[in-house]
């Protein structure tokens, strides 16, 4: 039988931070992690358990993206992360951490599904077999996902992060117009 | 050697390729200008993903709506819900004034279900007293129709086939109309047989009854004859009397249907979890694998290290529960959210159970009901929770 407190103790924090960087939620993603640990509890022989937890944790946020409240839910959390660039009055360090954070939001999105899972996953340390494990891939194709996933979320960014910028300077010419 | 794809550079720098792949990589890397330029591409990718990553981190928890625990807002819910059971009961209220102040005045007689007097059963005793409990919808609809038959007193059976039609449509079972016909005071349909007979009392009547809401709900059992004649003869209505008619039913049940939320409210809070050797609270095993699995876990971890004082977010799901539980108001599939007083961290739901207690489930640790009145103070969390 697994031992239940080594496996919250192992794989707790990276399991929650690899659902809330793939949720934008942390309660969410927490609710998500009690979901998948009282999976294995219940299963008697758990093999490669890292990769299962992280397969099931992932199967459960497929699920619960169909569900239409949370749709509408993270929609709502986008849109909020999306107000943060109006809120001038905010001290600067946490209008750029909003920014950023925001950034990477829409940056991470735009990755497909399994692009977005698999640098996830990698990025909370599970190896090439785990991988190819959680999400059925074939361990060739592992290191192609990965480095596709990178390169998008890379250029993703980037872009996102130039169009703000123009957009600011547009309005600060703009306003800057309107004065003088 | 072909030059190196981007997926086997991104396996070598993740140290997914084996001892002899590494070295025909690397000397492949060595003397291949473009190789070499698409590793340092690689790295910069992997280098610059995780830093993209990282920013995904500086999410809170709460982030999106919900109910806060404050004690300002439960007072406002509370005053809330308060405000309208002091309109419902003022409204109940004038309305049933009203109506005896009305019977009062068209006499002991008018009290009386006019419709009734249509049915042909022998008189036994002298009547206990007036339906003044019959549902006002009932009253109404009888009242108009004993009005409209009193203008024609030649139609002698035939209002009688009138009102069990009337009956049957007002969607009441027929087994239901027969039971009320039966326990009908009968002698006070001989003595309300003469005041149907003016029609201009019945029209009256009729007026009285028309205002009243037309929802049909008859109470399931009425009251005893002297708890009407009481609230006939009284005209200070007390509440637990009042609320009885189809209309005031109708109006309790919206409340109800607002009232889970302040409920959850008022039940949220923070509560200590009792150690085993406690008397408080009663903690029982939960049923499901997790509990058997979690004891399991408890036994080893007594051998394990102790954990440390600022308890790890981990911790919260160890089979031995945190001291304290804060139970919020974000609901959650299963129930509200339960989190570590200390950590914040959502480690469980809860429900109510009753009006003054609540069972939560923390997973492994197990299932445990508080009542309200063991509720403790809140630490003062983080406040940029």
């Amino acid at each position: 039988m697994t031992d239940v407190e080594r496996l919250f103790r192992t794989y707790h924090d990276p399991l929650v931070r690899y659902l809330t960087r793939r949720l934008g939620d942390r309660d969410w993603a927490e609710e998500v992690a009690q979901e998948t640990f009282v999976r294995a509890l219940r299963q008697k022989d758990l093999q490669n358990e890292r990769a299962w937890l992280f397969a099931v944790a992932t199967n459960l946020v497929r699920d619960e993206a169909r569900k239409d409240t949370r749709r509408r839910r993270h929609l709502e959390l986008l849109r909020e992360e999306s107000k943060t660039d109006a809120f001038v009055e905010q001290p600067i360090t946490d209008l750029e951490r909003a920014q950023e954070r925001a950034l990477a939001r829409k940056a991470i999105d735009a990755l497909t599904e399994r692009d977005r899972e698999a640098l996830l996953m990698r990025e909370e340390g599970l190896d090439y077999n785990e991988i190819a494990e959680a999400l059925q891939l074939s361990l060739a194709s592992v290191g192609t996902t990965l480095s596709r996933a990178r390169r998008r979320l890379v250029e993703a960014y980037e872009e996102l992060r130039k169009v703000g910028e123009g957009r600011r300077a547009g309005g600060e010419g703009g306003g800057g117009g309107r004065g003088s | 050697m072909n030059h190196l794809d981007e997926g086997t550079i991104h396996a070598w720098l993740d140290g997914a390729v084996d001892a002899t792949r590494v070295r025909e990589i690397e000397a492949h890397v060595a003397q291949c200008s473009s190789c070499s330029a698409t590793v340092a591409e690689a790295r910069g990718l992997i280098a610059g993903s995780s830093r993209i990553l990282n920013a995904l981190d500086d999410v809170p928890a709460g982030v999106t709506p919900k109910r806060a625990v404050a004690p300002k807002r439960q007072w406002r819910a509370s005053r809330w819900v308060t405000s309208i059971a002091a309109a419902l009961v003022l409204a109940i209220g004038i309305t049933t004034w009203n109506r005896g102040a009305v019977q009062d005045q068209l006499g002991p007689s008018m009290t009386a279900n006019p419709v009734l007097d249509r049915v042909q059963v022998p008189a036994v005793q002298p009547p206990p007293l007036a339906s003044a409990t019959q549902p006002a919808a009932e009253t109404t609809m009888k009242a108009s129709i004993s009005a409209d038959n009193a203008r024609k007193p030649e139609a002698s059976q035939a209002p009688a086939r009138r009102d069990a039609d009337v009956v049957k449509q007002s969607r009441v079972t027929p087994k239901l109309a027969k039971t009320r016909v039966a326990k009908q005071p009968l002698a006070d349909v001989g003595r309300a047989a003469g005041a149907v007979s003016d029609s201009s009392r019945a029209d009256a009547f009729a007026a009285v009854a028309a205002p009243l809401p037309a929802a049909a709900a008859p109470s399931a059992s009425p009251p005893p004859a002297e708890t009407r004649l009481r609230r006939l003869g009284d005209r200070q209505v007390q509440l637990s009397e009042v609320v009885v008619t189809g209309a005031s039913a109708k109006r309790a049940g919206a409340l109800n249907q607002a009232a889970p939320m302040s409920e959850m409210d008022r039940l949220a809070g923070c509560y200590r979890v009792p150690r085993p050797s406690g008397a408080g609270a009663v903690m029982r095993e939960a049923a499901s694998a997790a509990a058997n699995v979690a004891a399991e876990a408890k036994r080893t971890s007594s051998r394990a290290a102790p954990a440390p004082a600022r308890a790890p977010v981990a911790a919260d799901f160890a089979p031995q529960p945190p001291a304290l539980l804060r139970l919020d108001t974000l609901r959650r599939p299963l129930g509200f959210a339960v989190r570590s007083a200390t950590s914040d961290s959502t480690i469980g739901w809860w429900n109510r159970v009753g009006s003054d207690s609540v069972q939560v489930d923390l997973l492994a640790a197990g299932v445990f009901s508080f009542a309200t009145k063991d509720r403790v103070n809140c630490p003062i969390t983080n406040p940029e929770r």
